[in-house]
């Protein structure tokens, strides 16, 4: 039996999470979308792909960082301002919402506010990878079946 | 380019293909992006792709005040926030005391009254959070009279 690219489609938007303020994803994300065209086929997996190579690598540095004797919570700061900005850029919302949260803790100096920020924002980090790498094997298969890349609305 | 321990990077990537694939003639604006984080620096860059401009980028604020020391001239400036190096308040005084008139577009992802009055004192024309989108950012390019079409 063949599965009708409605199917995928269905379970594109499920995943996909709503642009409602609690989703994975908010409206940055499909403003990206709207940038992918036959021109730029790839480009959202582009983008998103050097995000999570360039959050593996602050996520990294974050924990060198938070393990020193003594922290210096304004390079803390430097990389987390990092990750909030490309977060935010790709639509991640989670991430920069904690993002945010771990800037405060670096603010006070709190260095277990800032440990339970980085456990969080890695937590969030593979949430979202998650859900992106579904909807990029979705994107797949709507189109194997025939069918075309959802993409939402922008209202 | 390495000065006294740090290094500065300049990226000039000129949208050489406007709308319709043709190169960019001299009547090209030229837009520079100061931004540290190469995420929202290739997002700009598809941003404009279409539209017809030529963008340069820098790294940081000190490599922007470099280049335009240097004698580089724009139409508008795109200046994000927290750089390192020099962060885009303080890139924003040094351009202003060179007495470069350009139009420069405070960029931040905080959206504080503070850091909008900081900018502004330091010379900002304007202040726009982040991130830009298309829309936004062809609306900055009618506010300065840059011909996008």
């Amino acid at each position: 039996m063949l599965i009708s690219p409605q199917h995928f489609t269905m379970r594109f938007f499920k995943i996909f999470g709503g642009v409602d303020g609690k989703g994975f994803l908010d409206a940055q994300f499909t403003e990206l979308q709207h940038l992918q065209d036959e021109n730029n086929p790839n480009f959202v997996s582009e983008v998103v792909s050097l995000f999570f190579e360039d959050s593996e690598r602050l996520l990294n540095e974050l924990s060198r960082t938070l393990d020193q004797q003594i922290v210096d919570f304004r390079k803390v700061d430097a990389h987390v301002h990092q990750l909030k900005g490309s977060s935010a850029s790709i639509g991640a919302q989670r991430v920069k919402n904690v993002c945010l949260a771990f800037r405060s803790c670096c603010d006070e100096n709190n260095l277990e506010g800032c440990l339970g920020c980085l456990q969080q924002v890695r937590q969030e980090c593979y949430l979202v990878k998650n859900k992106l790498d579904a909807l990029f094997r979705l994107e797949q298969q709507i189109l194997a079946a025939g069918g075309a890349v959802p993409i939402m609305s922008k209202d | 380019m390495a000065l006294g321990g740090a290094r500065f990077r300049y990226i000039i990537s000129s949208n050489t293909l406007g709308r319709f694939g043709l190169a960019m003639g001299e009547g090209a604006k030229r837009i520079l992006l100061v931004e540290d984080t190469e995420v929202n620096r290739v997002v700009v860059r598809r941003l404009v792709r279409e539209l017809n401009v030529s963008l340069e980028e820098a790294e940081n604020g000190q490599a922007a005040v470099d280049l335009i020391r240097g004698g580089r001239t724009y139409d508008l400036i795109l200046m994000d926030k927290e750089m390192p190096v020099v962060d885009g308040h303080e890139a924003t005084r040094q351009i202003r005391s060179l007495g470069v008139t350009t139009p420069i577009v405070a960029l931040s992802g905080d959206s504080l009254e503070s850091d909008r009055d900081l900018f502004l004192q330091a010379g900002a024309d304007e202040f726009q959070p982040k991130p830009l989108t298309r829309d936004k950012l062809i609306n900055i390019f009618s506010r300065y009279g840059l011909d996008y079409d």
